[in-house]
């Protein structure tokens, strides 16, 4: 007799079947969308614009293993994908072409006192050291300060997003505000070649609980002074795609005060329990379509912690 | 310079997140883009019923994770995020489409899709629709389970939730849809 797990596999075999001959090189981008979108596949350089987004160039940032992309639309289940390496497929476009109307350069003797400079291809990757802290070390401190040296050209980035600042001799740092726990943290560092390496580290905050404190007055009342807490918000989804958008945001605050969230397009205000946490549903309902924004969450002292939203919602 | 990194607590996206920088760097978003690309059209598919659908519901998902690369391709599985979009816009999708039928039934009208995809086989067809009827977590957890042959673990990375939530969708969603089919539930998972 049929049982509804073969039933399942068999429905998800259809689906399978059904979608393997969906090209992977989309001509257009969503009508629903509206938006246009070119794919060149063939050359490996991503010519394309989406949602409004040009996208020029491979987006390779780091590892040998990923220099190497299919180019086969036909689905791997049933064709088994041919590889080429990019370096290949992308034509180097960092030298200047000269156009046909610009003069050619005037190139002086041999003899001449200035010397004749050769543009040689830098495929070496950028050396990239972590001096500062080590990896797997334990802080107590929110914000650290991560140092560590590189070429004097390059660029450091942390996480993806975070630039650091590199000084003439190649020595770099940076400020990360780091999270309660486990806090992995990527450093790419990118020639002006475009070459680029990337080093990973982990490092913990350990955190504190927050300290209540005992004072006696002379009177022989005893009064409880709650020190101020620290202030803790955390965001539930970071996207949303009901039509009014909306996000939950919750935390920890001193007692009794008030906890505020803005943004451009919504905002609210709670009061934090006698436990010291807080909840609040806050609206978005102005917010456009596919456009990330920043929350803010603040507490009474004005401590801050920032959020990012977008709204998937396309009306 | 100070930067604040994201801190976004309890989720369990965040928690791949903060683990994510320590396995690998950003991977490049057309490389995610051809692996995920089909899977993520098979979910749409199966969760809205629309051929014509499916894919406008896929790339809209990948639109936005390509504008937010940045941030998404940093995650430890960008694909469970563009998974858990997919899988609401195409509920959602589902259900509007039920609520434009009934309008056009009342007014006489019809609409015909436009296919983009195969037929599926008429069993097939009708396990996806009773999918599609169950409650919105239960259907995307069968889908996820059944289609993609995903871990619990996994599926409550993308849908936000814990473990034993997602065991219990998929304990409720398999005796529900063994009920409206007329089946047995199987023994081999």
């Amino acid at each position: 007799m049929t049982t509804l797990d073969t039933l399942a596999r068999s429905s998800a075999e259809a689906i399978h079947h059904s979608v393997a001959f969906v090209p992977v090189r989309p001509a257009s981008v969503g009508t629903a969308a509206g938006v246009a979108a070119l794919w060149k596949f063939g050359s490996y350089a991503v010519a394309g614009a989406l949602a409004g987004v040009a996208v020029v160039g491979a987006l390779i940032i780091a590892g040998p293993d990923e220099a190497e992309v299919s180019r086969d639309p036909v689905p791997s289940t049933t064709v088994a994908p041919t590889t080429i390496p990019i370096e290949e497929a992308v034509p180097p476009t960092t030298a200047p072409v000269p156009s046909a109307k610009t003069p050619a350069p005037v190139v002086p003797p041999s003899s001449a006192i200035a010397p004749t400079t050769t543009t040689v291809s830098d495929a070496e990757p950028p050396m990239l050291e972590i001096l500062s802290p080590s990896d797997g070390e334990r802080v107590k401190t929110k914000i650290t300060t991560f140092v560590g040296r590189t070429e004097p050209d390059a660029t450091v980035v942390a996480s993806g997003k975070f630039e650091a600042t590199v000084a003439a001799d190649g020595s770099w740092s940076i400020d990360l505000v780091l999270a309660p726990g486990a806090n992995g943290v990527v450093f790419v560092a990118t020639d002006p070649a475009g070459n680029a390496t990337s080093r990973r580290m982990t490092i913990t905050l350990d955190v504190e609980e927050p300290k209540v404190t005992t004072t006696t007055t002379i009177k022989e009342t005893t009064t409880t002074t709650i020190a101020a807490w620290e202030f803790v918000a955390n965001q539930k989804y970071g996207s949303c795609v009901e039509p009014i958008a909306y996000d939950i945001f919750s935390g920890k605050a001193t007692p009794g005060t008030t906890v505020s969230i803005s943004s451009e397009y919504g905002s609210g205000t709670t009061t934090a329990n006698g436990d010291g946490t807080w909840n609040l549903k806050v609206l978005f309902p102005s917010a456009p379509y596919n456009k990330v924004f920043l929350v803010t969450a603040k507490d009474h002292t004005g401590a801050k912690r920032t959020f990012e939203m977008v709204s998937l919602y396309q009306g | 310079m100070t930067v604040r990194p994201r801190s976004r607590g309890r989720s369990a996206l965040q928690t791949t997140r903060l683990s994510s920088s320590v396995v690998r760097a950003r991977e490049p978003f057309e490389t995610f883009y051809e692996r995920e690309f089909r899977l993520v059209v098979g979910l749409a598919y199966a969760l809205s019923g629309s051929r014509s659908a499916a894919e406008d519901l896929a790339q809209e998902a990948f639109i936005a994770a390509h504008s937010n690369w940045d941030k998404i391709g940093s995650y430890d599985k960008p694909e469970a995020w563009v998974r858990r979009v997919v899988s609401n816009l195409s509920v959602s999708r589902f259900r509007r489409g039920l609520t434009e039928a009934k309008a056009m039934t009342r007014l006489g009208g019809f609409r015909a899709e436009t296919a983009a995809l195969p037929d599926l086989p008429a069993e097939a067809e009708e396990f996806w629709a009773h999918v599609r009827k169950l409650p919105k977590r239960q259907a995307q957890t069968l889908a996820l389970h059944y289609l993609e042959d995903k871990p619990v673990a996994e599926i409550a990375v993308i849908l936000e939730c814990s473990a034993s939530t997602v065991k219990v969708h998929l304990h409720k969603g398999r005796q529900r849809l063994a009920s409206r089919l007329g089946v047995n539930l199987g023994e081999d998972r």
